[in-house]
């Protein structure tokens, strides 16, 4: 079984070395609208009814992490929902 | 942590109220010759005031040694002292490079208080340096302790006042950014009568392509659709 969506989110956060906090301000400099315990619930697993079980937030999120990747010199390695 | 950058060191505010806790210690605490403080930088430390130049050289010492008392006493949170003699807190002899050039400075003892935010938190250190031959009494260690505490306050409230000052730059261009792939997302809308996931959408699969970031190929197309209008871009 292939992990959830939000696993996938978290595990590149981490593995990034982006704080929520960092995720948080990409994102909302993207365009979401999520306030950041929101944000932080549905990386974590919890309130998956909120932040990214809309497929646009879902999308904000990989964008934020994968900017990040590509300051670091990494092309875009989170995959989009439509990749999923 | 957020490091003290420049722009912390140069303030001349907490410049001029940590110089008056090494003037006061100097003054206050009965052996001291020579006083500075040591603040953790970014992962490295420097000296950011300093009595004389005795201070200063015996302080580079140890961050260029990476360890002695001052770094000692930061590391630990506790207060050291030594008289590179054998007598002091069980540390002597440990510092040769340091003990060399304390030695050639003239300075026979060393006390080194943690400035503490945390019970485990030091950010950095009050460093009394002594000529005289009798080290530092309990007195002294008290009252340096004392001194300790307000240079921590004076600082800690310092590094809280970066780290706002830091969040608002952030807060700031992460707003201007929002604002302009809005303004994209809005043009790309009616261009293309499309929802507005579906305007994020085909910027983000350009940024994605282009490995670009999305912010800049919004600013791009909405500086370009302004000149066409013979508008100008932003207020």
């Amino acid at each position: 079984m292939s992990p959830a969506a939000h696993q996938i989110l978290e595990s590149a956060r981490s593995l990034a070395g982006m704080t929520f906090d960092d995720l948080w301000l990409a994102y909302m400099a993207l365009g979401g609208n999520c306030p950041p315990r929101t944000v932080r619930a549905y990386l974590q697993g919890r309130g998956a009814d909120e932040a990214g079980h809309d497929r646009a937030d879902y999308d904000l999120l990989a964008h934020a992490i994968n900017e990040w990747f590509v300051d670091q010199g990494s092309n875009h390695p989170v995959p989009y929902r439509d990749e999923l | 942590m957020l490091g003290l950058g420049g722009a912390v060191l140069d303030d001349d505010a907490l410049d001029k109220l940590l110089q008056k806790v090494v003037l006061l210690a100097l003054r206050a605490v009965g052996p001291a010759d020579a006083v500075s403080i040591t603040v953790a930088d970014n992962g490295g430390y420097r000296t950011s005031n300093s009595t004389a130049e005795a201070a200063l050289a015996i302080d580079e010492a140890q961050y260029e040694g990476n360890d002695g008392p001052c770094l000692q006493a930061l590391r630990s949170g506790r207060q050291v002292a030594s008289d590179w003699n054998g007598n002091g807190d069980g540390h002597e002899g440990r510092w040769p490079h340091v003990r060399a050039k304390a030695e050639e400075m003239g300075v026979s003892a060393v006390l080194s208080t943690p400035l503490l935010q945390a019970p485990d938190q030091a950010i950095g250190a009050l460093n009394i340096y002594s000529r005289g031959g009798d080290g530092f009494g309990e007195d002294a260690r008290r009252t340096a302790e004392l001194l300790g505490e307000h240079a921590a306050i004076v600082l800690g409230n310092a590094l809280a006042l970066i780290g706002a000052t830091h969040l608002n730059e952030q807060l700031r261009a992460a707003l201007a950014s929002r604002e302009i792939i809005g303004e994209a997302k809005g043009i790309i809308m009616e261009r293309q009568s499309c929802t507005r996931d579906e305007a994020f959408d085909i910027l983000r699969r350009a940024s994605q392509r282009e490995n670009r970031k999305l912010r800049d190929l919004a600013e791009e197309l909405v500086v370009r659709v302004e000149a066409r209008r013979g508008g100008h871009p932003g207020p």
